[in-house]
This record gives C-alpha cells, structure tokens and sequence, in this order.
C-alpha cells in the first residue's frame, strides 16, 4: 500500500493538477456560466443546492469517511446561525468575516464538548447524542429569540466580505457556490491525508485500524469538530442570506435530508455529494411542478396538492430505505455499475472483466 | 402517570435492541398508529377492548412487516446501517400517517371516564392509575415470558448467537420478527396510554425518542434496569417543566441522556460492556 517517496510526489502532483483543475472549472461553472444561462428560477434552486453542499460535505466526512452517524446538522446548523444572529444583535458593525470566524469556532468548541463523551465508545452513541444536542439547541435558541426579539426574529444586517455585498439570488448563487466549491476542496484534502486514510479504517474495521496504530477517539473527534466547525459557518451564512431568522427553521426534517443526501451520494463519495445535493433539494420542486401538471385530472391532483409536504417526506424516507437497501454505494455505484455495461456492450460480452476499482463494500 | 409510559417505551427500544441489534427509530410511528388505530377503529361501533387488541395486533403486524421486509435483508451489515434505515422507514410511515388521517388532533375514547381514585389519601385520575398498572403489568409479564415462555427463550437464544440458534433448527427470521411484533405491541401500548389522557398528535414521536433516555439510563439491556430509568426519566421531566416551564421537556431529558453519556455511557444499572449502543 505504501507508495515510494518518489512516486508520492508524482502522483500528488498529478493529483494537485487535476483537483486545481477541476476546481477552477467548478468556480467557473458557478461564477460566470451558470448564472448567465440559468432562469431565475432554477437559479434559485441551484442557490439552495449550493448552500446545502458545505452541511452535506460536513456530514459526510463524519458519516461517509469516518463512518460514525450523525443527527447533528440542523442544530450545528443553528448554532452557526445564531451565533450569527446575536453577534449582529449585540454588536450592530461586527464585520461579517469576524461572525464567520466566530461560527467556526464555537462550532468547533460545541463539537468537542457533544462529540467527546460519544465518540469514546463504538457503537450509536454519537448518534444518540447529537440527537439529543438537536432538541437542546432547538430549545434555547427558541428561549433566546423570544427574550431578545420576540416571535418576529432577528433581523441580520447585509453580509460584506471586502466589499462583496450580495443582495440579489443571483450574488448569493455565486457566494454559496464558492463556499461549496471550498467545502469540498476540504474533503478532497482530508480525504486524501493521513487523517483521511485513519477515517476509512475506523469505517472499515474498528479494531484493525486501532491495531494498525490509528488513534480512534482522536480521529473521530476530530472528523466530527471538523464538520461541526464547517455546518456552524454554513449557519452563520444562512443567516445572512435569510436576512431574518427564526429557530422554527431547524426542524428535524432537516437532518433527514441530509442524511438522505449522503446515502443517496454514497458514502465517502465527493461527486456524489454534489449529486445528491441537487436530487434532494430539488425533489420538492419538482413534486410541485408535476402536481401542477396533473390539475387536469382533479382526483390525484387534489390528494398530491394536499398532501404535497407529506408526499415528499415519504420519498425521503424511500430514497434512504430504497439505496441502503439496493445501492448502498450510493450514485456513485450506478453510474459506474451502467457504465461497466455500456463498455461490455461496446466490447461485446464474454470479456467483460469485473469492475477492477469497485468500491469496498460498506461496513464490512 | 408519565413513569408508565416511559416504562413501556423504554421496553420496546431494549426489547427490539436486545433482540435484533436494530436502534429502532420508527417506535415512535408505532406508537402513533397504535393512538391512531384505536381512534379510528372505535368509531366503528366496536367494544373498547376488541378495539383495542385488533390495534394493538396490527401494530405489531406493522412492526414484523417492517422487519421482514426492510430490516431483515440487512442482516450481518453494520447497525449505522439498520439505524439510518429505521429513520428512513420512520419517516415513510409517518408521512403515510399523517396522509391517511390527516392533520387534525384526535382523542380517544374513555371507557372509565374521569373518575379520580384515592390512593393513600391522595387523588388520583383514573388513567393515571390504570397507565402505571397496564406498565407494570408489562413489566411483569415480559420477565415471566423471557424465563418461562418457550418463544420467550427462543428470543433470547436467537439474540445471544443467531447462528448457534439457527443451527438447532430454530427459525432465527421468524424469532425476530416475533421480537418487532413484542416491541410493536409495547409501543403502541405506550402511545394508546399516553394519548387517552392527552391528545393523539404527530409529536407523539418525539415522546419515542425521549424513550431513549431511560432505555440508555437502565444500560439498554435489562427490564429492571429500563423500568427504573424510566421513572427516574419522569421524575426528572416533571421537575424539570415545574421550573422552566412546559417547552423545556425535550431539553431536559436530552440534557439527562447526555450527562449520561458524557458520565457513564454503559448506563447507571449494569457494570462494564460499554458497546452496547
């Protein structure tokens, strides 16, 4: 397994020169492209999507790389937002940069103090607790908005980052994109380091990986402080991108959806994260417009209309239950397991070698 | 009052734990279609106590369905997988739930009315009294049937070492799902009692998950030990709402189930074994 110094270095800088790359696509595709091709509409989609990156990225190094579960997005995520919100409401002229710092590192600190008790022991504990930090924290940034600002909210001020104020979905298209675009540059990075290689130890076999020297609690605690540092400032973001913000927003549901987005990507996966984003945040709209399109027969299209909220959770719930179940590399798996037979179609069949690179199986 | 509800919900997470090493997060759907099953089925002109068992049935029916169907083709992958899968099918079901009776709060029949009874000079409702002995009763009944029922061993045998077990010609599959049926049944026990003193709504669920912190407090592995966290679970809950207040519940059990990890994550009642969730 271990390379040569030599051809570590080749390689990384093959490496380097192909993650430049595409980043430097990635920018441009979110930046210049998209905005000027997209309608309003997708565009405002495509905001939500790249805002959701960076809590799936999260997620994913804990649960994807790491392979512990966690239910901790949409408080982190709160967190981050509130922070956000105090600050502002505290100190009127704190720059936006200072907030994004400060989300970070009491996103990291709160990690710490839910993650470490947790992580000292295999097995669902992580689990259990974030999920109990998710109704804690729902609880106090409920207390907290209504002894500051009552039910109304907090109202943020305009995010300015060195003169960048975005205003208009299309600014915020491109702030969240570069945000996404650098969330995931991180876990190519750690996916890729040492720290990366423990994680899919730990994922694969617990015990061996601790035999093979990895320190387990120290690289789990820090896979989840790492991701609970990043859905923080994705929080403190939000909050500025609302403009007014209200603890109702961080409902459960929300954990199940990106929970949904990492099974759907595949665990581990960075493309795949990208896809399931874009599946899971666009479901809802497009549920809408096919109910819209069903108003001619009015039975279905009553029953759909009603029950539009309760139709997509269920596909949620199905999309999990579905890919576990059947496709538990998640997107990823599909795309290469058509693609093998696309090749053995063109090679003809007989010589179709097994997929050298199939992932590794999931836990196993 | 609360204690007897806790009691049965910490019950159906060990019991399902215990039996099939599946963190069961759909109990609190059970728990729903239990209320549920029962509001509507007594509308239909049925005696309360038929209405009642066929509730209770077919939530266990639910409950084997989503082990045979789901659950059991995951067997030997890892529980972060059968985790994620019971929220998912949690999710579906509460979406159907919520489709099928629609999002109105209901209430459940009273066959005692609202009696209070004295009990060592001291008033008490009448479903009160009858949620603490149904839960005792439980109890009760889940200890004889794993020491002396025969399915009850066979369970247990299955749970200790499925392959030894399948080896003596005992049908594992059919073991656990009787395990889901068991954990179905004491669920939506859990929700019937609760709901006939307040009221059937969605939150329900979130009560479930509240469950999670006496199974955890009692080491997630015995009755007693679920039984005691449960009422210590609901002493804590009821002081706790005293002092800040009726949305403070979640918080304050959630706080408990921390400081429990955070202290002593095997659980107060059992020594040792720290992996058991």
């Amino acid at each position: 397994m271990a390379p040569t110094p030599a051809n570590l270095t080749m390689d990384s800088i093959r490496k380097l020169l192909i993650v430049a790359a595409v980043s430097t696509l990635g920018l441009a595709l979110v930046v210049v492209v998209l905005p000027s091709m997209l309608s309003n509409y997708v565009l405002g989609i495509g905001t939500i999507v790249l805002f959701t990156i960076p809590g799936a990225v999260a997620l994913n190094i804990v649960f994807g790389l790491c392979g512990q579960i966690s239910a901790g997005n949409a408080a982190f995520l709160a967190i981050g937002a509130f922070i956000a919100a105090g600050m502002t409401h505290t100190w009127p002229d704190t720059p936006t940069i200072l907030v994004l710092l400060a989300a970070a590192s009491i996103g990291a600190i709160a990690g710490v103090l839910v993650g470490a008790p947790a992580v000292r022991v295999r097995g669902l504990l992580l689990l259990v607790s974030t999920l109990a930090i998710h109704f804690i924290v729902l609880y106090l940034t409920e207390r907290y908005q209504k002894n500051e600002v009552g039910q109304a909210g907090f109202l943020l001020p305009q995010f300015d980052i060195l003169g960048w104020q975005p205003l208009r979905t299309i600014e915020w298209f491109k702030t969240f994109g570069v945000f996404a675009i650098l969330s995931l540059l991180v876990m190519g990075a750690f996916r890729y380091s040492r720290l990366g290689r423990s994680w899919l130890a730990i994922r694969e076999n617990e015990t061996a990986a601790e035999v093979l020297g990895v320190r387990l609690m120290r690289a789990k605690l820090l896979a989840f402080v790492i991701s609970s540092a990043l859905i923080a400032v994705q929080g403190a973001l939000f909050a500025y991108y609302v403009g007014i913000l209200q603890y109702e927003t961080f409902a459960f549901d929300m954990v199940i959806q990106y929970i949904a987005i990492v099974i759907i990507g595949g665990l581990g996966s960075i493309p795949g994260t990208v896809v399931g984003a874009t599946l899971v945040v666009s479901l809802p709209y497009l549920l809408r417009s096919l109910s819209e399109n069903l108003k001619g027969s009015d039975g279905i299209a009553g029953f759909v209309d009603d029950n539009i909220f309760n139709i997509q959770r269920f596909t949620y719930g199905a999309l999990i239950v579905v890919f576990l179940l059947f496709f538990p590399d998640g997107i990823e798996s599909i795309v290469r397991r058509v693609w093998q037979w696309l090749l053995g179609l063109f090679r003809g069949r007989g010589d179709d070698p097994v997929a050298p690179s199939e992932p590794a199986e999931v836990g196993a | 009052m609360l204690g007897g509800t806790y009691t049965l919900l910490a019950l159906a997470w060990v019991v399902i734990y215990q039996g099939t090493r599946v963190l069961n997060f759909s109990i609190g759907d059970f728990m729903l279609y239990g209320a549920l099953l029962v509001s509507t089925l007594s509308l239909s002109g049925l005696a309360y106590i038929p209405v009642l068992i066929i509730a209770l049935l077919l939530v266990g029916v639910i409950g084997s369905f989503v082990y045979l169907s789901v659950i059991r083709p995951l067997t030997g992958r890892d529980m972060f997988s059968t985790a994620v899968l019971a929220i998912g099918v949690s999710i579906m079901l509460s979406a159907v739930a919520s489709m099928a009776w629609g999002p109105e709060l209901r209430t459940l029949p009273r066959p005692l009315g609202d009696r209070t009874i004295s009990i060592l000079g001291t008033p008490a409702g009448v479903y009160s009294v009858v949620n603490l002995v149904v839960a005792l009763l439980a109890v009760g009944l889940l200890t004889l049937f794993f020491k002396r029922v025969r399915v009850g061993l066979l369970m247990r045998a299955a749970a200790e070492n499925p392959l030894l077990a399948s080896q003596r010609g005992v049908n594992i599959f059919l073991v656990f799902a009787g395990v889901w049926f068991l954990s179905g049944v004491l669920a939506s026990l859990a929700g019937i009692s609760y709901a006939t003193t307040s009221i059937v709504s969605p939150t329900l669920t979130q009560l479930a998950l509240r469950g999670l912190a006496p199974a955890l407090l009692g080491g997630f592995r015995s009755i007693g030990g679920a039984t005691i966290g449960a009422f210590f679970i609901a002493l804590v809950e009821t002081l706790g709402v005293r002092a800040f207040g009726g949305a403070s519940q979640d918080a304050v059990v959630f706080a408990v189930l921390l400081l429990v990890i955070a202290v002593r994550p095997s659980g107060l009642a059992v020594r040792g074994d720290a992996r058991r969730v």
